[in-house]
């Protein structure tokens, strides 16, 4: 198949290509949504370098599950995709917090060594600080149903399954609380003016 | 049924299948508030 049918091509059928032995269907796939995937990542983090690490791992892992066989398509590829951005940036943020947490022993010799120091300034963590603190505040707002299961999902890291037991509603109630607390975050955010910045 | 690793993988992925289907339903922009929140209640929690 030359280019331009490439181009034309679905995600489905550049992965049955893929799958099909050719191997230059993935490249047009990777191409397709390289841009979206970098600028989600790039949105959350605010590092051009640390956004094209991370998307490059993303696509890694991408590449590595379709040859495993570990993804069925249900014609929402760029949705899988952005999926396993996202968990790329929340193991990114999991592991810069577990190397900011220095012992007595560590700081006697490592501190001015630590890279998580050199390259956040104590400003920058001054405005995440503020920042953070600000969307506590505006989860405060929110109407008590659709806080509880935010506290109860953030705060608490409990499960749908286990906010749905604890609170005596359906796990779809539970969902849909979810999803209106989120969109009316956003709504407030944008009131507000808080720029999205999640580091 | 025991808590094993394997028991406890299969909990997060259908919670996170959940999450992704009926909450994000593909706005993707949720997800920034998703990341927001998990930061600022780790913040809290630290």
């Amino acid at each position: 198949m030359n280019l331009t049918n490439f181009n034309n091509a679905s995600d489905a059928n550049l992965l049955s290509m893929y799958r099909a032995g050719d191997k230059s269907a993935i490249s047009t796939l990777i191409e397709r949504h390289k841009k979206r995937v970098f600028d989600h990542i790039n949105i959350m983090v605010r590092n051009r370098e640390l956004a094209e690490d991370i998307t490059q791992d993303t696509f890694i892992k991408v590449l590595r599950f379709i040859d495993e066989d570990r993804y069925t398509d249900s014609g929402k590829f760029l949705a899988w995709l952005l999926r396993i951005a996202h968990n790329g940036v929340i193991d990114h943020f999991r592991q810069a917090k577990k190397q900011n947490h220095i012992t007595e022993d560590d700081a006697g010799y490592d501190i001015l060594n630590n890279k998580n120091f050199s390259d956040k300034t104590i400003e920058e963590t001054m405005i995440s600080t503020q920042i953070h603190s600000d969307v506590r505040k505006m989860v405060e707002l929110l109407p008590s149903e659709q806080r509880e299961v935010v506290m109860m999902r953030y705060f608490n890291n409990m499960s749908f399954k286990e906010i749905s037991d604890t609170t005596g509603v359906s796990i779809n109630t539970a969902l849909g609380r979810m999803r209106y607390a989120l969109i009316n975050l956003r709504k407030i955010m944008k009131e507000k003016n808080l720029i999205l910045s999640a580091n | 049924m025991p808590m094993d690793d394997t028991y406890t993988n299969n909990i997060f992925e259908e919670d996170e299948d959940l999450f992704f289907e009926q909450v994000i339903q593909e706005d993707f922009e949720l997800l920034e508030i998703d990341m927001l929140l998990r930061l600022s209640f780790e913040d809290k929690k630290s």
